[in-house]
């Protein structure tokens, strides 16, 4: 139940997020050369190739590549058209040597060439002995040499990756040793931003058992409602879009657990406590929008407890005579692997940012007694960074 | 809804959560042990606590112990309190019947008028203990076979711990109890007069008045 519940809030954030817009200021230019200021919408990579949405303060307009010369956004990315059949390309570079990239395939077209020299790496066969195996050919260096071979400075290729940033740097060093000038797009974006937040939350957290199969002692669930904080740590590149990053926390909680179960005339008490630090890390997508950011995110969550105690105070009545006997319940492993998913609402607020986390973790396993106990946490907290 | 709302409600939530698990309720009282302390060379110091009472009217209470594991009333060294003066954390100082050097499984207990409810035991190593007191005895004078009562504390409520001597004449112990003691005058004393003698686990004191033998 608990699981429906956890996935229909997911799908309805989902719908929202999607449905939301962000546009931000920008222009497009026709194909007789007019620039027209606006809002232009801030979308993917992928979508922005496709076309544009944009909004001259009384109409929201879609273009494809076919209507426009180009499209982009202030002191950030700039699409022309006209080099990848009906569709736009992202300019990286512009100068005697000037950088396009769609998808994972860049061009390069140099001032009085009208060509577009398109450079990928592309899948080829190559033989380990007997066995064939795919790897990635090293064309693109070549070529890279050959098209930077007037400027000795700007073509050490061999060491390169067929990356963004490399092949930014790489244009950028050969227009600066050709004296040429050049823009760099998105120039103002750092290629990486760490964004550090403070958190403070609920959780509540379930140990499920196969109870008094498993053992006399044992309920089938346990839970536990506690505080939990702790720090975030957000990686993205602006550069790269900022849609796509990595989120990491280091969150503490002292839980406690407690049960009774009672079998014919023995009464069996169980408690457990736990000091854990939670470390979840995985990729977080970002959808911005202009009321709600929302990212979504998952991955691998590590448990280590620091402090762990089990109790099992069990009775047996004995006729008009009570005996009581103490000992562990069951051991604890230090640490539980298991994974995770959150969904994160968020605004902005001058310099800071606050955010609703909603976060799902199967905690791996807590012990063996017979058979695992296992740990499930929800949680929801806020998150506030600087940015 | 409102952020700072939102942050009110997680403090709250926080503030409320921060508490430990109720203890769940018996027919019947709970007793915990707590760990035995001032353990020395004169004796040691037993500790309890009821954790759950609800109504029930505890009509004594005390600790059981003994040099092997699950002392019980009525085959252990005991110390009995009455429940009229019962309150929820109970302590007994043990002042005789410890060795040195031997290890000791203890357990308070409650008792009601349907139950009697034993704590978890635990064992310490004891330091040793101290002497018991003599009060009185009564009558001082009498003819062997005459049965003697002694009065004082810290005896014990087990035959096998204690040895009552007339001068170094052994004499049959009736029946014992922490404060009151019954012994037989024994057949082969012939002095007029002779020292009362009580030893708890070797800790011996005579009693002020010596006993007449008519």
């Amino acid at each position: 139940m608990k699981t429906l519940i956890v996935l229909i809030f997911f799908s309805l954030i989902s719908s929202i997020t999607f449905g939301q817009r962000d546009f931000r200021p920008g222009y497009i230019i026709t194909l007789t050369h007019d620039t027209i200021a606006g809002t232009v919408q801030y979308r993917s990579n992928t979508k922005s190739y496709k076309g544009c949405t944009f909004d001259n303060g009384v109409t929201i307009t879609d273009y494809d590549a076919t209507q426009l010369s180009g499209y982009g956004f202030f002191n950030d990315k700039y699409y022309p058209s006209g080099i990848v059949k009906d569709e736009f390309v992202e300019m990286l570079v512009g100068g005697k040597m000037s950088l396009y990239k769609h998808n994972n395939v860049y061009f390069i077209r140099k001032t009085g060439d009208d060509k577009f020299h398109r450079v990928e790496a592309n899948d080829v066969t190559a033989f380990a002995g007997t066995r064939a195996v795919k790897v990635k050919d090293q064309k693109w260096r070549g070529l890279l040499s050959a098209l930077s071979a007037d400027c000795s400075k700007g073509n050490d290729t061999r060491e390169m990756k067929l990356t963004e940033k490399e092949m930014t740097a790489f244009v950028i060093a050969y227009n600066q040793c050709a004296l040429s000038s050049y823009a760099v797009f998105k120039s103002n974006k750092p290629w990486s931003k760490l964004e550090f937040g403070l958190s403070a939350g609920i959780q509540a957290t379930t140990l499920n058992t196969s109870g008094s199969a498993q053992a006399p002692f044992l309920l089938n669930k346990y839970t536990s409602i506690d505080p939990t904080f702790g720090f975030t740590f957000d990686v993205t590149s602006p550069r790269l879009g900022g849609r796509v990053g990595i989120h990491a926390e280091a969150m503490f909680t002292k839980l406690i657990f407690a049960g009774l179960a009672v079998a014919g005339n023995q009464y069996h008490d169980v408690l457990v406590r736990l000091t854990t630090l939670s470390i979840p890390i995985g990729p977080a997508f970002h959808f911005p929008g202009e009321k709600l950011q929302v990212q979504i995110m998952g991955g691998l969550n590590i448990d280590h407890h620091l402090r762990s105690e089990t109790k099992l105070i069990s009775e047996t009545v004995s006729g008009s005579v009570v005996y009581t006997y103490e000992s562990e319940a069951f051991s604890i492993n230090r640490n539980q692997i298991g994974y995770w998913a959150a969904l994160t609402l968020g605004k902005t607020f001058g310099d800071f940012r606050g955010r609703v986390n909603l976060k799902y973790v199967q905690a791996g396993q807590l012990s063996h007694v017979e058979r695992a106990i296992d740990a499930s946490k929800l949680s929801v907290s806020l998150i506030v960074s600087k940015l | 809804m409102k952020v700072r709302q939102l942050v009110i409600l997680l403090l709250s939530l926080m503030v409320i959560q921060c508490s430990e698990p109720e203890v769940t309720s018996r027919n019947y009282p709970r007793v915990s042990t707590l760990d035995v302390t001032n353990v020395s060379s004169v004796g040691a110091r037993f500790n309890a606590e009821v954790i759950y009472l609800g109504d029930f009217e505890i009509l004594s209470y005390g600790f059981v112990w003994s040099e092997s594991d699950g002392p019980e009333l009525g085959i252990s060294e005991k110390k009995i309190f009455d429940g009229s003066n019962f309150t929820v954390n109970f302590s007994a100082d043990i002042k005789t019947t410890l060795s040195n050097g031997i290890r000791y499984y203890v357990r308070p207990f409650v008792m009601t008028n349907k139950y009697t409810v034993y704590g978890k035991t635990v064992s310490f190593y004891s330091k040793g203990s101290g002497f018991p007191t003599i009060s009185s005895f009564t009558p001082t004078t009498g003819k062997v076979g005459d049965t003697i009562e002694i009065s004082g504390t810290d005896f014990s409520y087990r035959k096998g711990s204690m040895v009552v001597k007339f001068d170094s004449h052994v004499a049959d112990i009736v029946s014992t109890s922490d404060t009151l003691i019954h012994v037989v005058v024994p057949p082969t004393l012939s002095s007029a007069q002779s020292a009362v003698r009580v030893s708890v686990v070797g800790a011996e004191t005579i009693a002020p008045v010596k006993f007449t033998l008519n």
